[in-house]
């Protein structure tokens, strides 16, 4: 028996997603070639392969601690629901293979948090109250932190949400939060960031004010804005007029003559 | 930065009250400069250090001990030169008392032709510690590597115990007696880390307390300090969450009965701890070890 043969076994499981996956689901051809005497194949057989696959789930949750200043609140609905190990147990594929070449500490809080916006969509249970809209808030806040530290000038996002991410996050500073005390309250927030000032800065506005801005990119004619949202092209003028007077916009969209 | 010259001697951040310490992470930094008396000693991770020099004001550390995770004695793939050398060299720059490595490995050799990511590089490389199989022949491995590091580096090696969430495949003896026999074949001395100790222990049905009394407690000059957290009824290392209060009764066997000498919070991975979590915990830590 060669210790360093099991020392590779458990370091491929660790980095080889695919290998992990196929131990857990035929250890007998997972195992095929690798010198091992009987006690160690029949160790092998008896692995509780739960926590070897929690093993790389930890490892991976280590290696992107990172992430947590910009999601604090949204890690801590994941422990309280239990679905942090859940998560990394996912994301070990990805991550192995963001590991694989070069990449930026922005790069990768995006991949992950694209692959976490994915899991809410997907699998994540929708008996988590408050999780969706909180991470929602973090990921918008950290996208506009991103663009201030890079220099641009104005930013500007909206987000709908439908228990208030603010209320969430003070329950659970305060050590208060309890999932039943989530109560539904439908909302759109307005999130500018401004490079004089450095600060993001978040509104409620109504929902008509969310839908306009949320299409006021640059891109698309007051008309085009009117026509998606279904109302009136004078007040989708007024509502860009006004958030350009706020200093939330700058040329907010293609002006027609 | 400055550089202070080692002292070659065994021993010791202290003798008598063990001394008490922080790992290094992002927070540190405000904390070393607002209460520079709060800690007598930070400890740093070999490999920030390496990656950039500059990233610790190691000037503001009371004092400072290296730990390293890049040296994987447990495994078959030893450090290149390089390693080795920087270690050396921040062995000088730190000045500190000991090394303190993972009785682990880090890295093992590929399965030729496996396809993966990786698959160019001739070696897997965790980027974290597992225990090996605890048997004769790592032990051997193990002795060995404690046996090189010593004669190159001239201060004392301290070996840190792994978590165990499983027993390694090819294992023929427990963590507990793995350690033992270790401290008969070799000179190491340990870093106990007293939450793996406890998630061992738990992991595997037995009593910490119990557990700890199977070890060579007079080899043990540091412990760590962190949390854990449970998923599924198997205890995970968590340095994010308070120490439970198991982790203090063994801290407070450890001061009447060992020759402890350095304490380290470590709550590392989270670069925003929260202070007054972490003032409550070092209180924790000071009472434990006066009791």
């Amino acid at each position: 028996m060669s210790t360093g043969t099991v020392n590779t076994l458990i370091a491929r499981c660790m980095v080889d997603p695919e290998f992990l996956a196929l131990l857990s689901s035929d250890r007998d051809a997972a195992l095929r070639g690798y010198d091992l005497d009987d006690r160690t194949r029949s160790d092998f057989a008896a692995l509780d392969i739960r926590r070897v696959i929690g093993l790389a789930a930890v490892i991976t949750k280590v290696q992107n601690n990172g992430l947590w200043q910009w999601i604090p609140n949204t890690r801590a609905l994941t422990v309280r629901y239990g679905l942090e190990q859940e998560i990394f147990a996912a994301f070990h594929r990805e991550h192995q293979a963001l590991r694989a070449g070069p990449r930026t500490r922005d790069e990768q809080t995006r991949r992950f948090f694209d692959f976490l916006g994915h899991a809410l969509a997907e699998w994540i249970p929708e008996e988590t109250p408050g999780l969706r809209d909180v991470f929602q808030h973090e990921r918008l806040l950290w996208e506009l932190r991103t663009s201030l530290a890079a220099g641009v000038a104005s930013a500007l996002r909206v987000g709908f949400f439908s228990s208030s991410p603010h209320e969430t996050i003070a329950a659970i500073r305060e050590e208060r939060f309890i999932p039943a005390n989530v109560r539904s309250a439908p909302q759109w927030l307005v999130y500018h960031a401004d490079v004089n000032v450095q600060t993001v800065r978040t509104l409620e506005v109504d929902e008509v004010t969310g839908r306009v801005l949320a299409l006021a990119g640059g891109t698309r004619s007051i008309a085009a804005i009117a026509r998606e949202c279904g109302i009136d092209r004078r007040r989708v003028k007024r509502l860009i007029d006004a958030a350009v007077d706020e200093g939330l916009i700058t040329s907010p969209v293609r002006r027609r003559h | 930065m400055r550089t202070k010259r080692p002292e070659r001697r065994e021993g010791a951040v202290c003798r008598g009250r063990p001394r008490v310490g922080i790992s290094y992470s992002d927070y540190v930094r405000p904390l070393l400069l607002d209460r520079p008396d709060l800690f007598d000693y930070v400890e740093i991770p070999f490999e920030m250090l390496r990656a950039n020099p500059h990233v610790v004001p190691i000037e503001n550390c009371p004092q400072v001990l290296l730990h390293s995770a890049s040296l994987s004695m447990a495994g078959d793939v030893p450090p290149d030169e390089a390693t080795w050398s920087a270690v050396g060299d921040w062995i000088d720059r730190t000045s500190t008392p000991w090394l303190s490595e993972h009785l682990a490995f880090f890295t093992a050799h590929r399965t030729p032709g496996d396809g993966s990511a990786h698959s160019a590089v001739p070696i897997y490389d965790i980027g974290y510690a597992i225990s090996a199989p605890m048997n004769e022949e790592s032990l051997d491995v193990v002795v060995a590597a404690v046996d090189a590091c010593s004669q190159r580096f001239g201060i004392p090696i301290l070996l840190e115990n792994s978590p165990l969430y499983f027993t390694p495949p090819g294992s023929t003896m427990t963590q507990f007696e793995y350690i033992r026999r270790l401290c008969e074949r070799s000179p190491a001395r340990l870093l106990l880390d007293v939450t793996h100790l406890v998630i061992t222990a738990q992991n595997l049905g037995r009593d910490p307390i119990e557990a700890l009394h199977e070890l060579p407690l007079d080899r043990i000059l540091e412990v760590h300090v962190a949390g854990i957290s449970d998923f599924e009824g198997t205890q995970w290392d968590d340095h994010t969450v308070r120490a439970p209060e198991v982790v203090m009764d063994v801290l407070r066997v450890l001061a009447r009965g060992s020759g402890l000498e350095a304490v380290t919070l470590e709550y590392n991975w989270s670069v925003t701890f929260p202070r007054p979590l972490l003032l409550a915990e070092l209180a924790r830590v000071k009472e434990a070890l006066a009791a």
